[in-house]
């Protein structure tokens, strides 16, 4: 198999494949949580309990001072990647094509040696956070096989792209099409590990919000 | 057919040559023959530059012309089509430009030397020429 | 024709080409060759040397003739008149003066007299299916003509992308079987010049590394001359600034393309895409696809053909997900409203078998 037969293989019928993994797994998992039910709460609101469960989803993006001197290296770094990958997975132009592609939509992208800096900081913070997984003595004891497997699939899409944009290691060809697989493979994986807090993480913010809100306290 | 016809009424707008600012390359050129003067003073290293195997535009020959300008030698070899050399405003920097007989570029070079190769009178056409010489000048003594 | 034991410093003199002229000659061969000019003595060295004129024999298969009209369009023909002046093309059978038998006898000679040391160049794919009945020549299959030819050949160059990867003829269904020449001929070395068509000096190049080193270039994995298949369309195109600073054309006649951005967004290959394009250039060093407005199609890579729409951008996924993500979604709703549906009766059965306890039952115990 040629690198030309393995990208072609990861644009086409790996990503079909990968894509609608995700689509089921997500789908299924959203429905295996909602359709769990919670009773009716039937104590009248004291305030509208909607505007605060929505002020709570965006507060918790805000960093909070307390937390930050408690931890400031996961809090530090853990933001930093999180900002990263939001700006190289969705302000990078060839990835705004593929969104557009897909999806219809599209907006502006950064020059590209920018979202190379981002793509840099992000993979140093990604290995300080290990580095701080493995070191911290209860970080350590609290880390399962997964959180090391959700932290690989994670690095290795910015890794590969960061590697394919400069040339490193492999032809162009290979290094793009293991790139694109590594994306595929976290599309694959998402759904059934911690990855999934991408998308619940509204959920439970939101419910958070919304009880506390009930009861008349700050979530 | 009809379609075909109409095809010089389609209006052509020609373009403007890509601007100086397309000129990214000639920076980087400028560096590299800095280089080659060095190492041509220090070692006595002649070098050139390939001008053909770079991703040049118009612009970037336009302003790697411009920058270097011309010195006080100019001149043309005639072998197998000319050959125009002239140095250029730096001395020791030489810009040679290969045609053939149909005057179309078949190599362009920036040469860092004291003196292109293709100037220097090759040392056994030297010797044809004293042998030749000699023959003439005996046709001569003999014609008298 | 000039006598087999002169070299091609003795030709050029013949013609009256000076010892400048050699010096010229030897510094435009090393340019043209794609090495750099302090190779231009060695090339001065091996041109010295007693010429090796090889016989040349030219198989032509599932084609469309796209390459010889390429190489017959080199441009600097001072230079490949010369070189091919010290060749023999001894079979080609579209620009050959014989035909019928009398081509076919000139094949036989030609192979039978420099058997082991002619050079074999070959355009065209090689179509397997229905026993290769899809294309034959004089009667023979073009599988039996190439195994036949490529025997005695010292080394084999598949020029264009149907030769090299199978190109059109192989491309996604491949109704008549068609294979690369490398899949066929595996005991000889085999040099692949691929492009469709190739850059006509790129072809003169090759041949004449052949003629003048005795040997072919370095290759590169799929069998390239690394000189002139080393770099990416995309990293030596001069649109290239533009792809860093995020300035993108987003059709063709939009304010971007007329300011030359690059051609990205609307399907250019060039990033995947090793050929030499952006620096020799077409046409006498005219243009090329880029400069002229038009991204590059890819046609020096294996399967372009198949590689998704040519104005679709390199990211973008080569057949439609959309479909199999909404089908998949289904699915998983489907599934997910299974499993919500045992849960609820889990929930039910439990509160079914739910019993108070009171005050009593716990003082009983």
């Amino acid at each position: 198999m040629s690198a030309m037969d393995l990208l072609l293989w990861s644009r086409g019928p790996g990503l079909a494949i990968a894509v609608s993994i995700f689509a089921f797994g997500v789908v299924l998992r959203l429905f295996e949580i909602y359709s769990l039910g919670r009773k009716a709460d039937l104590a009248k609101p004291r305030v509208n309990t909607k505007a605060c469960a929505g002020a709570t989803v965006w507060r918790r993006m805000l960093p909070d001072m307390h937390i930050l001197r408690r931890s400031p290296i996961t809090y530090v770094a853990g933001y930093l990647f999180h900002f990263g990958l939001f700006v190289v997975v969705f302000l990078y132009a060839p990835h705004i094509k593929l969104i557009e592609s897909t999806l219809g939509l599209s907006w502006p992208a950064l020059p590209s040696a920018l979202v190379d800096l981002v793509a840099v900081l992000t993979l140093i913070s990604l290995v300080v956070v290990l580095v701080n997984r493995i070191t911290d003595p209860v970080k350590r004891l609290l880390s399962g096989f997964e959180d090391y497997l959700t932290w690989a699939v994670t690095l290795l899409p910015v890794l590969t792209g960061y590697m394919a944009y400069h040339h490193l290691m492999f032809p162009y060809q290979t290094m793009l099409a293991l790139h694109i697989l590594s994306v595929e493979l976290l599309l694959v994986i998402f759904p059934f590990t911690k990855l999934m807090h991408a998308i619940t993480l509204f959920i439970s913010r939101w419910y958070n919000g919304d009880i506390a809100a009930r009861k008349g306290v700050q979530s | 057919m009809a379609k075909l016809n109409d095809i010089a009424a389609i209006p052509i707008h020609p373009m403007a040559l890509p601007k100086a600012e397309h000129a990214y390359q000639a920076p980087a050129i400028l560096q590299q023959l800095l280089a080659m003067l060095g190492r041509l003073i220090e070692h006595d290293e002649p070098d050139s530059i390939d001008l053909r195997a770079l991703p040049l535009t118009e612009a970037d020959m336009q302003s790697l012309r411009e920058l270097l300008g011309e010195g006080e030698v100019s001149g043309v070899v005639t072998t197998y089509g000319p050959s125009q050399v002239f140095e250029t405003g730096y001395s020791g920097v030489w810009w040679v430009t290969h045609m053939n007989d149909d005057e179309e570029v078949i190599g362009e070079f920036i040469e860092v030397t004291y003196c292109p190769e293709i100037l220097v009178s090759p040392q056994d056409d030297v010797r044809e020429a004293r042998e030749a010489l000699r023959a003439r000048l005996l046709q001569n003594q003999l014609d008298y | 024709m000039s006598e087999p034991d002169k070299s091609l410093f003795d030709l050029l003199a013949q013609r009256g080409v000076s010892r400048r002229g050699f010096l010229k000659f030897c510094a435009t061969t090393a340019s043209m060759l794609g090495l750099p000019p302090s190779m231009s003595s060695a090339v001065a060295e091996a041109l010295t040397q007693a010429a090796r004129r090889p016989s040349v024999i030219w198989l032509s298969f599932q084609e469309c003739t796209g390459c010889t009209e390429s190489l017959t369009r080199a441009y600097s023909p001072t230079i490949e008149s010369l070189i091919f002046d010290a060749i023999s093309l001894d079979y080609h059978h579209t620009l050959q003066a014989a035909s019928g038998d009398a081509a076919e006898e000139a094949r036989a000679q030609a192979m039978k007299a420099n058997y082991g040391s002619y050079l074999l160049l070959v355009d065209g794919s090689i179509p397997l299916g229905e026993g290769g009945a899809y294309s034959t020549i004089a009667g023979h299959t073009n599988l039996s003509m190439l195994k036949e030819v490529a025997e005695g050949a010292a080394a084999v160059v598949s020029i264009g992308t149907c030769a090299a990867f199978g190109g059109l003829p192989m491309a996604n269904p491949n109704p008549t079987g068609a294979v690369s020449v490398k899949d066929i001929v595996q005991d000889k070395p085999v040099m692949n010049v691929p492009g469709c068509p190739p850059i006509p000096n790129v072809i003169v190049g090759v041949v004449a590394h052949f003629l003048t080193f005795g040997a072919l270039p370095e290759l590169d994995a799929l069998g390239r001359p690394k000189v002139f298949y080393g770099d990416t369309i995309h990293d030596r195109c001069y649109r290239r600034p533009f792809y860093d600073r995020g300035l993108f054309a987003k059709t063709f006649d939009d304010e971007g393309a007329r300011n030359g951005w690059c051609l990205y967004e609307l399907g250019c290959k060039g990033p995947t895409t090793y050929n030499a394009c952006a620096t020799l250039k077409w046409n006498g060093g005219t243009s090329f696809p880029i400069q002229s407005g038009h991204g590059c199609l890819g046609c020096s890579e294996p399967k372009f053909w198949d590689g998704g729409g040519f104005y679709t951008a390199l990211s973008t996924p080569i057949q439609p997900v959309t479909g199999a993500a909404v089908t998949a979604a289904l699915a998983g709703a489907a599934v997910g409203a299974a499993v919500a549906f045992g849960n609820q009766s889990t929930k039910g059965k439990a509160k079914a078998a739910h019993t108070k306890v009171t005050i009593d039952d716990l003082e009983k115990a």
